[in-house]
């Protein structure tokens, strides 16, 4: 837009008319210094900087985000320059991705809902910036645009989830919860994992920060009232078993929790049979155990990254005194 | 990656003038916008279906801004106190009338001087990148407010303009 003038919008001016002058007068001297700016703003320029900073130029695949994927090798560094002529058709394909984008937005009022099978792990974006890193065997849903209505913000931003997952939350003036089949989490602008499983029907919820504040409370009328938990310091970790109140934070070593991001696996003190349902989420393949678990001992296993399932099973099975098989599909573990 | 850069160069000066208006130097907001183009091209396969794009990136930018006070823990642009002492150089002339120049650098500090959230509603009502709906959704209030934002913040400018121009005459 050239005009020189760009006057007051009509619902913004001031009940006396005195004032109305001044204001007329800031909002033009406004408009004059976001004109002086636009002016001296080149995109050209922008653009090169920002292609060279992801390099975006010459036949580069697309990179991915995490630093241990593989790569193919690319090209020797090509400069093009910039290509005015291909600009048009470019804003054409722009055009049509935007459109359809927005065109789309009928559909805004149905919730998201993402699935991880066993053995996958995925990253969510959530309409406001933040971000879930997600564990495999998890469900995680939510309000397309955390809205319920278009247009109108919901007075907060809720995730159901049912799995694991690491949450970054992003600065936030509403509050952001994360409902799981037996708890509910309150954060403000942090990072944190939850862990909501439910194994033999009884559904068991651990959150660990890793920064920032968040409030654990679970979510069976009985209890929610009275306990809730603040975890405020990092490596602060907390369980809701059940409808039980959740245990007191305390600080746990954050390896644990961080090790399945990394492509690692963790467990702290769990039962064999946890440690096998928790193993067939995370590397996606079935184990069965043929014995009395009663006569084996909790353990605690933590594999820092990039962890293989056999190598897991092999100290599993040193630990405990069994042995193991492949089956079929999967695995089974022994008493010798 | 073609749609990628249309994107950029429909939507980049837009968030610059958004961040501009919300920091207080520019090569911070050149920084900051360029941040929020790099982040969008690394979340791009991951991007859960959004409404609106152009809601959606300034979004991210707001976040960078935010964080980027968070971080830096600048408060000095955003102290809510009057500014009693901008000292001029040298004080002009009683009768001039003030210069168009000279009062978009003053307006310039007593924006600095606005709560966020003010500042934050007036820039964006003067880009036309956005709608009233818009607005409130990226803002996370209700239009009405906005708009309270937008008047009380014109209302403190003037003051200072006041003040200035008493300052001025003395």
């Amino acid at each position: 837009m050239d005009n020189d003038t760009s006057p007051l919008p009509p619902d913004l001016r001031p009940p006396d008319a005195d004032a109305e002058q001044d204001y007329e007068r800031i909002w033009a001297a406004l408009h004059r210094t976001d004109e002086a700016r636009a002016s001296e703003y080149d995109v050209d320029a922008e653009w090169t900087q920002l292609a060279d900073r992801l390099d975006l130029e010459g036949d580069a695949p697309s990179a991915p985000e995490k630093p241990t994927t593989d790569r193919p090798a690319r090209p020797p560094d090509q400069r093009k320059d910039a290509r005015p002529s291909r600009y048009a058709r470019r804003l054409a394909t722009a055009v049509l991705v935007l459109c359809a984008v927005v065109a789309g937005a009928w559909w805004w009022q149905q919730p998201v809902s993402v699935t991880t099978a066993a053995g996958e792990r995925t990253t969510i974006t959530f309409p406001d910036g933040s971000t879930a890193e997600v564990n495999g065997a998890t469900t995680l849903s939510y309000n397309r645009g955390f809205q319920s209505f278009p247009f109108v913000p919901a007075s907060r931003r809720r995730v159901r989830l049912t799995g694991e997952a690491f949450f970054d939350v992003d600065n936030a003036e509403r509050p952001f919860h994360v409902v799981t089949p037996n708890a509910r989490i309150e954060v403000l602008g942090t990072t944190f994992d939850v862990r909501a499983r439910t194994d033999d029907d009884t559904p068991e919820t651990t959150v660990a920060l890793s920064s920032g504040r968040v409030r654990l409370t679970p979510t069976a009328a009985a209890t929610s009232s009275r306990s809730g938990v603040t975890l405020s310091e990092t490596g602060h970790t907390s369980r809701v078993v059940a409808d039980q109140a959740p245990t007191s934070p305390e600080t746990i070593d954050l390896k644990y929790a961080r090790a399945w991001r990394d492509g690692g696996f963790a467990i702290r003190d769990a039962a064999l049979p946890t440690v096998l349902a928790e193993l067939e989420r995370r590397f996606g393949v079935p184990l069965s155990f043929r014995a009395d678990p009663s006569e084996t001992t909790p353990m605690t296993l933590h594999y820092a990254a990039e962890a293989q399932v056999e190598e897991v099973l092999r100290d599993i099975c040193v630990i405990q005194g069994l042995s193991y098989r492949e089956t079929s599909q999967g695995y089974e573990l022994v008493r010798d | 990656m073609d749609a990628f850069e249309a994107i950029f160069r429909r939507l980049s000066e837009p968030v610059f003038r958004y961040v501009c208006g919300m920091v207080s130097d520019e090569s911070l907001a050149h920084d900051l916008t360029q941040d929020t183009f790099a982040k969008l091209w690394t979340v791009r396969d991951r991007m859960a279906s959004v409404e609106s794009l152009r809601g959606y990136v300034f979004r991210m930018a707001r976040n960078r801004v935010y964080n980027q006070h968070r971080d830096a823990r600048t408060r000095r642009e955003n102290r809510t106190q009057l500014q009693k002492n901008t000292p001029d150089a040298s004080p002009p002339a009683p009768d001039e009338v003030v210069d168009a120049d000279l009062l978009r650098d003053h307006l310039q500090d007593w924006i600095g001087n606005l709560p966020d959230r003010q500042r934050e509603a007036l820039t964006l009502r003067r880009q036309q990148d956005l709608g009233h709906d818009e607005i409130a959704d990226l803002m996370d209030i209700a239009p009405s407010t906005v708009n309270n934002h937008i008047a009380r913040a014109l209302k403190q400018l003037r003051e200072r303009l006041h003040e200035h121009r008493s300052d001025l005459r003395s």
